[in-house]
Formats: C-alpha cells, structure tokens, sequence
C-alpha cells in the first residue's frame, strides 16, 4: 500500500508538469463549454434579431385577380411585393435566393371567395431561410380568419357552431423533468467523453512512453510488486478522467450560468437544483466505477502498444465504441430498465438523465452502480493479467 | 553471489514478428542451458556480438524475466520465488535505462530511495557520498530532461546505488557515452569491486573488458562458448590479442 502511493504521488508530480495532459485534462473541460457558449450565444442572438428585421422580398402571381389579398402587403417596410407575369420560374428565382419566397394565387381565387368555395394559395419558401414562413402564414392566418368571420355572419352563424370540441393540452411534467430530458441527456454525454478522453494521454504517458524511454525497467528492478506499479499508475490515470470529467461539468455549468441571461429564470433554478449535493454524490459515485473501467480499458491498450503513434492509433478508433452507447442514452425513448440499467456507458447516461429530472427509481440506481462495479473489476481484473505478461512490459 | 544453473529461455514468436522475420517456427530459444557463478570482490564480465543473449540473461538475474527452466540465486534468494528479496539486493543499469525527465534530479534519486525503501538519515547520506564521487552539484534541481547525457548517466548511477546493492548489474553500461562518462562507470566498477560487491557487467568493447574483468563468460546464439577466470583464458588464447581472440571464438562456433 505504501509502494503505491509512493508510485502515485510521483506520477501525479511528472504528470501535472505535462504540458498535453494539463490541456486535456483541465483547460479543455474547463473552458470549452464558456467558450462555446459565448460565441454561439453572441452569433445566435445577433443573427436571430438581424432575420427578424430583415425585409423580405416577396414574389407574387395574382392570376389578375386578389386585389383584396394584395391590399394586406401594402404600405408594410418588412415585406416587399413585386408582381410577376405567370411565365416567370419562381421556384428558381427561390431556390437561388433572388426571392425570399413567392405567393401563387389562383386565377378562380375571387371567384371561389365569393361564391363560398375555397380559394387557393401557394407559398414557396426554404425552411432553411428562417422565419420566412411563420411571417408570412401570420398575415395570411389574419386575412383567412377576417374572411371566415365574413362568411360565419352571412350565415348567421357563431364560431362554435363549426368548433365543436375545444381541447386543452395541458403538460405537467415539472420544469426540471423537462429540463432533464433535453439537457439532462446531454450532460452525462459530455462528461462520459471528458472521462475517456482524460484518461488517454496519462495512460499513454504512463505505461506506452516508459516502456518506450526505458524508464519501466527502472522501476521492474526495484522491490516494489509488479501489482503495485499497475495499481500506482491505474489510479493515476483513473483520477485525471475523474478530473476531466468533473471540470467539464463544472465549465458547462458555469457556461450555462454566463449564457443563461437569454434562459428563462425558471430554468436556471432547475440547473441550480442539480448541483444539489445528493445528486452530486450520485453522479459521481457513477463516475467512479466508470473512469475505472476506462483506466482498465486504456491500460490494456498502452501496455500491447509499443510506441506512442501505435498507442494512439488504438485509441481513436475506441473513441467511437464509448460514444456509441453514450448516444444511445441520448435517444428519444430510451428508459433506465432492468435492461438498460446493465449496459455499459449507456446505463450511467440514462441513471443521470434521470438524477437531473429528479425521477430516479433507487432500485435501478443501484443496479446501475452495482454493474458498473462490476465492469470496473472485469477491466482491472484484465489489465492485471495484461501487465503480468512479460512481452507486455520489457522491451525487445 | 549470483548462481546461474542451467538456465534456458524460450520467447514465443508472435505472428506478428513471425511474418516480420519470415520464420516458421513459434518460439525461439534465447538462452540454452547456461550455467555461471559470479563472486563477490569479482568482477564478472558477460561478452558476446549482439543478439547473442546478454542482455537476456542480465534481465533474468534482475528478475525482469522468468526463466523458461533453471534456476537463478542473487544473494542467496531465488529469482522466482523471492523476486522481492533479490530486487532489494540488486542494483541495474543498461545503457538504454532511461529517466523520468520531469522531474529534478533529487525529486528521481528520493523516489528511487523510497522505492527501496531506504531509511530517511541512511538516505541522506548515501545520497551526499554519491553526489560526492560523481561530482553532481548545481544541478541537482534542475528537470532531467535539460541534462547533457553525461550528467543524465551521473544521475542514472546515483539511482542504481542509492540502497547500496550487494550485486550490481551493468548491461552495456558505456554504450553511447564519451569518455569521460564511461570513466565514471568504469571507476564505479572499479569501487564496487573495492567493497567488496558482486558485479557483473555486459559488454564488446574489449579495452573495458580487457581493464576490469576477473572472470570472463562468453556467450553465443544463447550458448556459452567460454567460461572461467580471466587468466586463464589469456594462457589458453591462440591468437595475439582479446580482439582476435573474440572474433576467432565466434567464427569458428559459427553454426
């Protein structure tokens, strides 16, 4: 015991004079998510207020007729009419951003509205131009409602005479179940990647570079036990994920925080709750056993490695099996169950969307914790046999 | 003390390295049976070209490797089964040892030191006797990685006899060095032998062996072509210098 925190205190030493492993383990997590956020946030509402004011230019084919319709764009500055022949290709003069959208009247249109029938109009527009469409439909929706409260009075009607049934749709979920669906899916996405990619460089550092430096076999020849050198590293490298993946929390809160003058004052205080110690501890009693399971993982990659590019070019491609089913947790649908609660990586994304919604079931927790426990020991259990094996750790 | 009894090792070639090297065969027989004794207050020397197993054999005694069959004893105790007591006994360098190079070089020397478990006073004074010999000052507490690689093999030195080894075990120790830090080595050598330590070092280059080597194994393809006191291999030689005689042995073993 005395050997591996020897071991440990001394590699968290030579670590933290490691320029790569401070980057990735503590200013990327740390600072990401700010940044992000205050760039998005400056791009989005600057961009968001620019399509709300812009004028739009608007084509139309009145067919000769729906001079009432037309009245309703005039003397506005947002919108621009101009009146085009029949023969003009509007869908092209659309696609290539001439027109931000045209309006095609049919030629029986007045006819059609006034003699009761249904007169019709055709908007083209891109939804990916923003805001084209609900501008437009919100003129529109007012014109047919003026005309429909028109024909109601002819026929002496009320208008719950053609609205038989009101429905009400009322959504109960609390603000924090809400909050914990949308970004409660997201948040143990992030530190489940944080947690691995923290993990990377220490491993590599520790077990692939010093066998590659020589240094391995400097420690190999000193009375400490070959399970104590694993386990001094393995703790290492289990606490800088710990690390990284916690400081990404921290950044994305503190991001959220920065950002939040644009969320609603409601949500904030969901976010606030989650930072409730119990659910802390919760959270990070999962990631415990889950960064574990990492250093085990990674141990037994860099230990088969014989160089640093050998050791990296294992990594990447094991980067998409630990997204992979952090993904799956982010999926509509999916639910903390017996079945899910056993899977790794995805049962701890489903347990903390869960814990941030408040919805936890204990039962379930526990078998979460309790499988990725077990997880943890198989990874160790393999990393132990890996290191024993002596093509393993000496050098031809 | 170290006895070498019979002692045989066999690597299993992965398919890897079989492809690489074109072999058929699954495993290869590094070292076959070979049996040695180096003594205290004796200097061993292990010679042999390159590939020849040196470096195997020096690794087996360190307890780095298993061996395949035989037996091993450093100082009384078994490298298998009392692996810990022989490392506390042995201290190991190689020309390729590396260092952490983050840390300084007090930070490496006091973490080998507890490694070893060397006592707090015991250690502060093996540690200025050393820093003494090797003449370390002004740059003990400077990161290893701005050390020249004279300084750097200083240090590796320190490290190696900071819990006062009964063996000592040198693979190629000057491989690489000028001079002047191959002198270092050469007077540790010499000052182990002085008190009395058992060593045993590998190496080609016959000035080094010719200067220190009381007892002189030779090694080829993982057999021993010679084995016994350097005096007597001198009588025996049938050509006119160390060199010759080196290449002679080699050649004539060739198959």
């Amino acid at each position: 015991m005395k050997n591996i925190i020897i071991i440990t205190r001394k590699e968290i030493t030579d670590l933290l004079r490691d320029r790569r492993t401070l980057m990735t383990m503590i200013v990327i997590p740390l600072l990401m998510f700010p940044l992000i956020f205050s760039i998005m946030g400056k791009f989005t509402s600057t961009q968001i207020k620019k399509e709300q004011e812009k004028a739009l230019n608007i084509g139309i084919n009145d067919n000769g007729n729906a001079s009432q319709f037309r009245q309703l764009f005039n003397n506005r500055k947002d919108i621009k009419i101009t009146n085009y022949s029949k023969a003009v290709k509007f869908d092209t003069l659309v696609q290539s951003g001439k027109l931000d959208g045209a309006i095609l009247i049919s030629d029986n249109f007045d006819s059609n509205i006034g003699t009761m029938k249904t007169g019709q109009i055709t908007l083209l527009y891109k939804s990916a131009n923003w805001g084209v469409r609900e501008r437009l439909m919100d003129i529109m929706g007012k014109y047919k409602n003026s005309l429909m409260d028109e024909r109601l009075a002819k026929l002496n009607l009320q208008r719950p005479a053609i609205d038989p049934v009101e429905i009400k749709i009322q959504d109960i979920s609390t603000q924090r179940e809400k909050i914990g669906q949308s970004i409660g899916g997201f948040i143990p996405y992030i530190f489940i990647i944080f947690g691995f990619i923290g993990c990377i460089y220490p491993a590599i550092d520790l077990f692939t570079n010093e066998k590659e430096r020589g240094t391995l076999e400097t420690i190999l020849v000193t009375p400490v036990k070959r399970l104590e050198i694993l386990f001094g590293k393995m703790i290492v490298v289990s606490l800088t994920g710990l690390v990284s993946a916690i400081l990404s929390i921290v950044g994305l809160s503190f991001g959220l925080k920065q950002f939040s003058k644009a969320l609603p004052q409601d949500i904030m205080g969901t976010l606030v709750n989650f930072i409730e110690p119990s659910n802390v501890i919760m959270l990070v009693a999962m990631l415990i056993p889950l960064v574990v399971f990492f250093a085990g993982i990674m141990t037994l990659i860099t230990t088969y490695a014989k160089s640093y590019k050998e050791a990296q070019s294992i990594v990447s491609p094991m980067m998409i099996l630990i997204v992979l089913p952090a993904i799956m947790g982010l999926m509509p649908g999916m639910e903390l169950t017996a079945l899910t609660a056993i899977i790794p990586i995805t049962n701890i994304a489903l347990a903390s969307k869960e814990i941030i919604s408040g919805t936890i079931n204990y039962s379930l927790y526990a078998m979460v914790l309790a499988s990725l426990l077990i997880y943890a020991v198989i990874s160790v259990a393999l990393a132990v046999k890996w290191f024993s094996k002596e093509s393993n750790i000496v050098k031809a | 003390m170290i006895q070498v009894e019979n002692v045989s090792k066999v690597f299993k070639i992965t398919k890897k390295l079989k492809k690489e090297l074109d072999i058929q065969q699954d495993s290869i027989k590094a070292i076959d049976n070979v049996s040695f004794e180096c003594k205290p207050g004796r200097i061993f020397s292990l010679m042999g070209p390159n590939g020849a197993g040196k470096t195997t054999i020096l690794r087996m005694i360190a307890t780095i490797l298993k061996p395949t069959s035989g037996n091993i004893t450093v100082a009384g105790f078994n490298t298998i089964k009392e692996d810990q007591k022989v490392r506390q006994k042995i201290g190991f360098i190689t020309g390729s040892t590396g260092l952490y190079e983050r840390l300084t070089t007090n930070e490496l020397v006091k973490y080998f030191a507890d490694l070893y478990g060397v006592e707090k006073s015991v250690f502060e004074k093996r540690k200025g006797e050393l820093y003494d010999i090797l003449n370390i000052t002004g740059f003990a507490n400077k990161k290893i990685g701005q050390l020249s690689s004279g300084m750097k093999q200083k240090v590796s030195l320190v490290r190696t006899m900071i819990h006062d080894p009964e063996v000592v075990v040198f693979d190629e120790p000057t491989s690489g060095l000028d001079v002047i830090a191959a002198k270092n080595i050469i007077e540790l050598i010499k000052q182990c032998k002085n008190q009395h330590k058992t060593v045993i070092f590998s190496s080609h280059i016959m000035s080094e062996v010719d200067l220190l080597c009381d007892d002189l194994a030779i090694i080829h393809k993982g057999s021993l072509l010679y084995n016994g006191p350097m005096d007597d291999f001198r009588k025996q030689m049938k050509t006119k210098n160390l060199t010759e005689e080196f290449i002679y042995l080699v050649e004539t073993h060739k198959n």
